[in-house]
């Protein structure tokens, strides 16, 4: 499913990989809190930008709402747009 | 009524004096509106993640209220030209996060009531007492 490296010989032989799922289906997060910037913290990068959901395995849905939450933060510098 | 949540971010610089004043003409404007503030809470002087109008750091109040949307526009002009706010985001609440909301309110109620009760719970008087105490702090919070 979820498979690093493009050549197709890397199908065969699958790469011992730990399955990526969604934390906050796992934990059945009622919402996304934009409030909650620890959370937030471990899904953007050192310098503040968002990760993609096929490195930290959100599913779509929480992708969607881990995003607005990003957004709202930054709004109101509690979390920056670009660390420099 | 809507349930919304507004974060005010105040001059770092601003007296304690000042910052209760700005809070109160907050909370006068959401009840004159016929709303209620649910929450409010002072999460103090922070550095910003990003300079604001030539602000480092603010000073941040969190409120959640539940109000008619004509409050939001008189807040927002409110805002705009109260000097002491440099930056404020109003959030409208929505199902889940009211649900959510909802049963905070609760247990902190529950809270409340159940570090009152233990000593005067087998007294009657006293159990109104509790009782009475419970509402305003509701209220307030
Ligand atoms: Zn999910």
């Amino acid at each position: 499913m979820v498979q690093k490296g493009k050549g197709s010989e890397h199908v065969k032989y699958k790469r011992f990989m730990r399955k990526k799922f969604c934390r906050f289906c796992a934990e059945k997060t009622p919402f996304i809190d934009y409030k909650d910037t620890r959370t937030l913290k471990s899904y953007i990068t050192e310098r503040g930008k968002q990760l993609p959901s096929r490195m930290t395995g959100t599913c779509a849905r929480h992708q969607r709402e881990l995003t607005e939450a990003v957004k709202r933060a930054r709004n109101i510098a509690l979390l920056s747009f670009m660390e420099k | 009524m809507n349930y919304y949540e507004n974060i005010v971010i105040l001059d770092a610089a601003l007296e304690d004096t000042g910052i209760d004043a700005a809070e109160k003409r907050i909370t006068d404007l959401i009840e004159k509106q016929q709303g209620e503030v649910l929450k409010h809470e002072r999460w103090g002087r922070r550095k910003l993640s990003y300079e604001i109008n030539k602000h480092e750091k603010g000073y941040y109040l969190f409120f959640v209220f539940k109000s008619p949307p004509a409050a939001i526009k008189l807040l927002e002009e409110l805002y705009k030209v109260f000097d002491p706010v440099f930056k404020f985001m109003i959030i409208k609440l929505r199902k889940k996060e009211i649900i959510a909301l909802q049963n905070s309110l609760q247990a902190a109620e529950a809270k409340a009531s159940a570090e009152s009760a233990p000593e005067t719970a087998k007294n009657d008087g006293a159990k109104n007492d509790a009782e009475v105490s419970a509402a305003p702090a509701g209220a307030v919070e």
